[in-house]
């Protein structure tokens, strides 16, 4: 259809508004409530327009086009309409350009530009009130504009419910919560609001004052921390050598959205505790050494040690949280180099069940569906998933398909956040998954609510199931999990009548000594109602980092090469042999991380390459693994900060962080994306892909990895599932692996019509095995561990950045009150925490997140830090620690002050 | 003749009983027997006009309710009544509660809502006890929960109480307050008969136009409409108050004159102490005051009625508008521009804050009504008053930006000597009022 926009015809499509005409056709109309993302408010009236045979000025964002309409936006009755309501927003607070952070990037300031407004009409007093109090905001309400765009994107995009307007008439404003100061609101800081700020109102606080939008370079790039792997934009002060802001990109999988860390956690690259140089340990201290020497020392200790014990007393660890090209590096090094597949990476700790699980079930150990998906999903089965923490910007998403009308249960034996939103919380005993779910499946069969023809058609063996699920009648299910047999029907009821389900899991499923167990029982779980391989359902775990996905398909595992390719198959190591150039590959599977470290003690374990694994902070029983380090001959530590492993390391190589050189990391639904480098890395600090090839050079095997991207196409000549993915493809969009050539799209859904990668799909029958320690007298609390919003891993980059550690400056173990109560504690009380391991003295937190009996704290901390009290009991498959499961006693040491107030919602102390 | 409040002096008529005694819930006898559509005809027949303000015609309005497949729909009766100067369904409420009772039940009948609301002010506090107190009476009866009368029909009537917002009027943001929700309104379209409470279609009827069902079932819609004159039918309450001798709420005919409705002892019975009369807002505080040269007789010499189009004839360069029936009479005393001053800071108060010319807008406007009402304005302030009114009408999400624009409007159209006047004579406007305007009263032919 055609419209008329002042005298000249344009072309226009069903669904536009006469705005998105004018825009396409570079006709500027002021908009200053209206954004893509929180839609069409007509509230602000810059927008007015005339329009032929229309009564009255017509607001331009929000009308729709008709054949032959006849728009006039430069009239002077239009121009008067839209100049009084920017003049009336100029006078609604003070406008001081001069000094604001967002002249030149301000929507306001764009339309009194193009309105041709010197100054308002109107005076008014600056009332010259600010909102300080939050750590990363600064809410400046003499520049509000009350355009909403903030109210709206808080509470249906990051579905955070902080944000609302206050009062009415000229002193509405808007307020955190009940209004309170930000700072003690229930807000995540998630920066969302700043982003979607057309004024001055909302900034960022570490960058004020810093410079102007358009001194800064902007690189795009991917964020360093969780699996779901935000797309963010690096506002870089090239001068200076340093990251002034991040914002995030409006590209999947985040659309725009962050988190606290994403945005505000980046200062770490610039710390000056960064490694900068090698370190050698010489009598007992760490001393500056030249490459060279480094190098030469690491090489001498290789050839001779091998030499003569041979090639297996040398382990290596890749890193979920280095990049695909570096994981790809020390595997390849340590199969071609050494020769042996003795390499593993942190997974280990965390999801190897659901690589093992899911490829024992379906022939592919990840995740079945995408990120995006989760918003046309009818129900959402959450379990083991504290995402509002962990993955915030996956829970923005579930959050918002539940304000738009999808179903969600939430199961946990603590009182997650995400819970709050959730249809039905069901809390049942810690590691009871297996018969809760068994109970489920029995339920669902009984009820003939499953699907009989995709079990039928697509699985293997769907009669064995239906054999051996009666054992798990709810009766006894409910018993051993503790969910009453109502509730248990309840869900059973909604998950067989719903019609789409999606199952998100995280490492409150995998990290138990049945965690291999527990996935395929997720696994039989969707094969029995036939949620896969369609949109909106499937089995989606949250992989924890921001790699760990991309560090197994790199081959960072003993037991496969990149992309999955067994190291025990004879044919595929004669043709990796001729690609690589090298001969004599081992096919005998390699250790696994727990077993590499107990092999150090007896002298099995000799030589220990680690890369960007803090391995003594984060293998359970701590004192346990000290000794086994210790017992290591030789270990080499590659990381960008000292940790509690580099302390006993050997030798010690700066690497260098993820915008200090080019790479890729792959995301928790295999999306790979780029990353780029934005700053120059920290003295002579080098990636590992340059670290091993030099390594490689002295000991006489060219790896040939000239450069990040040269060594992905190393990867990629022998890659299968991502073959087809280059540098080139992913320059502005990641893409889902498979993707085995180059012209094809990518893959966001496996299994499709219930072809699973293995053919059929394999039920497996799973049996109710109790934790490895159970509560008791001695110990009658059962802890468990995880992770913070605020914090990631081990603290070296949230510790190391500015504010986070304000906010959250030190571990709180959370306790229900049900327990503090009897036991005479209150928040802020120091408590002592042991287990037959060790014990540490940590701030005491009662909330209501925690159950009688159990109690939770993290690894974040080096000073209370919850692997001293950890278990190394492991999963009988994979090697996976109990991290979510051991047995301790807790003793009231001394009385404190609260710090933990308005907690409940976003775990804010 | 009276249709509503006919019986409304009748000790005790406000319980179920003697309101029984006196012909009530016969209405709703016969209208349960017809069918839903029937009684939709008859109010269309009737040419009943919608009461809350805006005098949309109510049967045309119950005949765009969407009817979606398995969706329930609602009736919301609007009480929430916060239009400076009317009081009219607080008095109807508060004496009659069954009156309005039984309207809603026939009007839910006909329009099929099982869940019917009454959002009233929140200031009508002692009414929620009237009105519940009769709600459990008919519900004993069999007028109200299931199985109404074993015609097979349910319906539930809750009261909810609003919270003190003159915006939660506007019928959006009354949806909107009823969900639970800030009182916003919404944009228009969609409509709330397509997409109203909870998305569901729902009709929205004020006290008064739902009250006005019983009378039209009783003696008809052909019968009702021929009550008043032309497209103005049946009868009108109107709340007086001012500078009269005998405030209160009348129900007239509308065929009755102006000048007849302040002078007649049966209604205002005249000014007070013999004063003279400036100047009159005939609907509510929202439509454009009219000076006493207008008030009687239109621009075209004729005279001047109780009714629709009467009042507006002119348009608004010489007429107003019925609005709500809130009639405020000012004499000669009265100061048109603190009262526009005073009209201005409700506008600015009760504006939702959405719409930025209707919330930075109603802010100016009060602050400049200030500044010349207290001796600091300037000549050039009364253009800039006129050009932010012009500007804040026709360019809001609901009508409450109109409803703050037009008495500004007018005000200035028709006493821009007396604002001259405030910022010429700064001082003295200090001390003394400015008296009537340039014109005389007009003579009253109605002997007091
Ligand atoms: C600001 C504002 C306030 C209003 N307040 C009321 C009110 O108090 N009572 C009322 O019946 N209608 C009020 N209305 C009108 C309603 O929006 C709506 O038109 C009316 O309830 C419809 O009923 P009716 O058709 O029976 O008149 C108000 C409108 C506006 C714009
Ligand atoms: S918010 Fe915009 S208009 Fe206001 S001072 Fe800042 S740059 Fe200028
Ligand atoms: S930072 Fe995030 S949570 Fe906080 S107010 Fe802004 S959008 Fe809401
Ligand atoms: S703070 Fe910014 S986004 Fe929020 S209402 Fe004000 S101007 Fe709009
Ligand atoms: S016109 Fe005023 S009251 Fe109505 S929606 Fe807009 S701001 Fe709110
Ligand atoms: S952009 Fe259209 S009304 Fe604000």
């Amino acid at each position: 259809m055609k419209i008329t926009i002042n005298n000249n015809i344009f072309e226009a499509q069903e669904n536009d508004t006469v705005l998105d005409v004018a825009r396409r056709n570079d006709i500027y109309i002021p908009t200053l409530c209206y954004h893509v993302k929180t839609g069409q408010t007509a509230k602000c009236r810059a927008c007015v327009v005339d329009v032929e045979g229309m009564r009255g000025m017509q607001t331009s964002c929000n009308l729709k086009v008709r054949d032959g309409m006849n728009v006039h936006t430069d009239t002077k009755e239009v121009q008067e309409a839209q100049k009084m309501v920017v003049d009336l927003m100029l006078a609604s607070g003070y406008h001081n350009c001069l000094a604001c952070e967002r002249s030149g990037t301000c929507e306001l300031q764009d339309a009194c530009y193009h309105l041709g407004i010197e100054k308002s009409t109107y005076k008014d007093a600056p009332t010259g009130r600010k909102d300080e109090s939050s750590e990363f905001i600064v809410i400046d309400f003499d520049k509000c504009i009350k355009c909403g765009r903030c109210v709206n994107i808080c509470n249906n995009r990051v579905v955070n419910e902080v944000l609302g307007f206050g009062y009415r008439g000229k002193e509405t404003e808007i307020m955190c919560d009940d209004d309170v100061a930000m700072g003690l609101s229930t807000c995540v800081q998630c920066g969302e609001c700043v982003q979607i700020c057309p004024t001055g109102a909302l900034t960022d606080k570490k960058s004020r004052g810093k410079g102007r939008d358009a001194q800064f370079e902007k690189v795009d790039t991917t964020c360093p921390y969780c699996g779901t792997g935000c797309q963010l934009t690096l506002h870089v002060d090239k001068a200076k050598n340093k990251v002034v802001r991040v914002t995030g990109r409006d590209e999947w999988p985040n659309n725009g959205m962050l988190c606290v860390k994403g945005r505000y956690g980046f200062e770490f690259h610039a710390s000056p505790k960064r490694l900068q140089y090698p370190l050698i340990k010489k009598n007992g201290k760490h001393e500056q050494a030249t490459w060279d020497e480094a190098l030469d020392l690491i090489t001498e200790k290789i050839k001779t040690t091998v030499g003569k014990y041979g090639p297996d007393v040398f382990s290596a660890l890749g890193s979920g949280r280095i990049t695909n090209e570096n994981n790809y590096a020390i595997q390849k090094f340590t199969r071609a180099v050494v020769k042996t597949n003795n390499i593993d990476h942190c997974a280990r700790t965390c999801h190897a069940p659901t690589v093992a699980g899911l490829a024992h079930a379906f022939g592919s150990g990840a995740a079945t569906n995408s990120v995006d998906e989760i918003l046309e999903t009818d129900l959402i089965f959450v379990i083991g998933s504290n995402m509002t923490e962990a993955h915030p910007v996956v829970s923005y998403y579930v959050k918002q398909a539940v304000k738009n009308g999808s179903r969600m249960i939430v199961c946990d034996p603590r009182r997650v956040d995400i819970a709050h939103w959730a249809n039905l919380y069901v809390p049942l005993k810690v590691g009871t998954d297996v018969p809760f779910l068994n109970g489920l499946i029995n339920e669902i069969i009984q009820n003939n609510w499953h699907n009989e023809a995709f079990m039928k058609n697509n699985t293997e063996n769907p009669e064995d199931l239906k054999e051996w699920i009666k054992e798990y009648p709810v009766e006894k299910a409910s018993e051993i999990c503790g969910v009453p047999v109502e509730q248990m029907k309840q869900v059973a009821k909604l998950l067989g009548t719903a019609e789409k389900v999606s199952v998100i899991y995280c490492l409150g499923i995998t990290e138990h000594t049945t965690g291999t167990d527990n996935v395929k029982t997720i696994a039989n779980l969707q094969m029995v109602l036939g949620h896969l391989g369609k949109r909106g359902c499937g089995v989606n775990p949250l992989r924890g980092q921001n790699n760990v996905q991309g560090a197994c398909d790199m081959g960072a595992l003993p037991n496969v090469y990149h992309n999955y390719i067994s190291v025990k198959d004879e044919k595929t190591k004669e043709k990796i042999e001729k690609h690589w150039g090298v001969s004599g590959l081992s096919l005998k599977e390699g250790y696994k991380l727990p077993t590499m470290l107990h092999k150090a003690t007896t002298g099995d374990t000799k030589i220990l390459f680690c890369v960007g694994d803090n391995t003594v902070q984060t293998e359970p029983n701590m004192a346990k693994t000290i000794q086994e380090v210790k017992a290591l001959e030789f270990l080499v530590v590659i990381d960008i900060f000292e940790n509690a492993t580099t302390d006993f390391a050997d030798v010690i190589l700066p690497d260098v962080c993820f915008n200090e050189d080019f790479g890729t990391y792959s995301n928790l639904d295999r999306r790979v994306h780029l990353l780029r480098k934005a700053v120059n890395p920290p003295g002579e600090a080098k990636p590992t892909w340059w670290i091993m090839n030099e390594l490689g050079k002295r000991l006489g095997v060219d790896l040939k990895f000239t450069s990040a991207e040269a060594t992905w196409e190393d990867m990629r000549a022998t890659g299968t599932i991502m073959g087809g993915i280059t540098y080139e493809r992913i320059q502005h969009k990641g893409l889902q692996w498979p993707c085995p050539t180059v012209t094809h799209p990518g893959t966001p859904i496996l299994h499709t019509n219930g072809k699973f990668t293995r053919g059929k799909g394999l039920f497996s029958h799973t049996q109710y095995r109790s934790q490895a320690e159970m509560p008791d007298k001695e110990y009658p609390f059962v802890l468990s561990t995880g992770r913070r919003l605020w914090h990631y891993h081990t603290g070296t980059q949230t510790r190391n950045s500015i504010g986070l550690e304000n906010i959250f400056p030190e571990e709180l173990l959370e306790i229900s009150p049900v327990d503090a109560a009897r036991m005479h504690i209150k928040s802020g009380d120091m408590v002592k925490a042991t287990s037959r391991r060790g014990e540490i003295t940590v701030k005491a937190w009662v909330t209501e997140r925690s159950p009688e009996g159990v109690v939770w704290c993290t690894f974040h901390f080096r000073e209370a830090h919850a692997n001293i009290l950890t278990n190394d009991a492991y999963d009988n498959v994979t090697e996976t620690p109990e991290y979510k499961a051991c047995a301790i006693r807790i003793e009231k040491v001394s009385e404190g002050v609260e710090t933990v107030s308005r907690g409940f919602r976003q775990a804010r102390p | 003749m009276k249709l509503l409040l006919e019986n409304a002096h009748i000790e005790g008529i406000r319980y179920y009983e003697i309101y029984r005694k006196h012909g009530g819930y016969r209405a709703a006898e016969k209208a349960l027997k017809m069918a839903p559509d029937e009684i939709v005809e008859e109010v269309k027949k009737s040419g009943l006009r919608g009461r809350g303000g805006a005098g949309f015609p109510a049967g045309m309005k119950w005949s765009f309710l969407a009817k979606p497949e398995g969706v329930p729909r609602h009736l919301v009766c609007n009480a929430d009544e916060s239009e400076p100067g009317t009081f009219k369904d607080r008095y109807l409420m508060e004496f009659l509660p069954h009156l309005l009772i039984e309207g809603l039940l026939i009007s839910s009948f006909a329009l099929g809502s099982n869940l019917t609301f009454i959002y009233i002010r929140g200031e009508y506090a002692w009414i929620v006890d009237v009105l519940e107190q009769a709600i459990a009476e008919a519900k004993t009866n069999g007028w109200l929960g299931k199985n109404i009368q074993g015609t097979g029909f349910d319906c539930e009537i809750h009261v909810q109480r609003g919270a003190g917002a003159y915006i939660c009027g506007e019928e959006t943001a009354l949806l909107e307050s009823l969900e639970g929700k800030r009182g916003n309104p919404r944009i228009k379209p969609p409509f709330p008969a397509v997409q109203g409470l909870w998305l569901r279609p729902t009709v929205v009827n004020n006290v008064e136009t739902l009250a006005a069902v019983v009378p039209i079932m009783n003696i008809g819609g052909e019968a009702y409409s021929k009550i008043g004159v032309g497209r103005s039918t049946g009868t009108k309450l109107i709340s007086a108050c001012g500078n009269i001798n005998k405030p209160g709420v009348y129900e007239i005919e509308m065929n009755l004159s102006v000048e007849e409705f302040i002078y007649s002892d049966e209604y205002c019975s005249g000014i007070p102490k013999g004063k003279k009369l400036k100047a009159c807002i005939p609907g509510g505080s929202s439509v454009p005051i009219v000076p006493a040269n207008l008030l009687f007789k239109t621009a075209k010499g004729e005279t001047r009625y109780m009714n629709y189009e009467s009042l507006s004839d002119g348009g608004f360069a010489t007429g107003t508008m019925m609005g709500s029936g809130g009639f405020i009479v000012l004499d000669e005393d009265q100061c048109v521009v603190r009262h526009t001053m005073t009209l201005a800071r409700f506008y600015n108060h009760e504006s939702c804050g959405q719409c930025s010319p209707c919330r930075e807008g109603t802010g100016w406007m009060y602050k400049i009504l200030k500044n010349i009402e207290y001796g600091k304005g300037k000549m050039s302030d009364i253009d800039l008053l006129w050009d932010i009114q012009g500007k804040i009408e026709g360019n809001t999400i609901c009508p409450l930006g109109d409803a703050a624009a037009w008495p500004v409007a007018a005000a200035i159209r028709h006493f821009r000597d007396e604002f001259e006047w405030h910022v010429t004579h700064p001082e003295e406007a200090q001390t003394r009022n400015y008296g009537l305007a340039h014109y005389a009263e007009p003579l009253s032919t109605v002997t007091v």
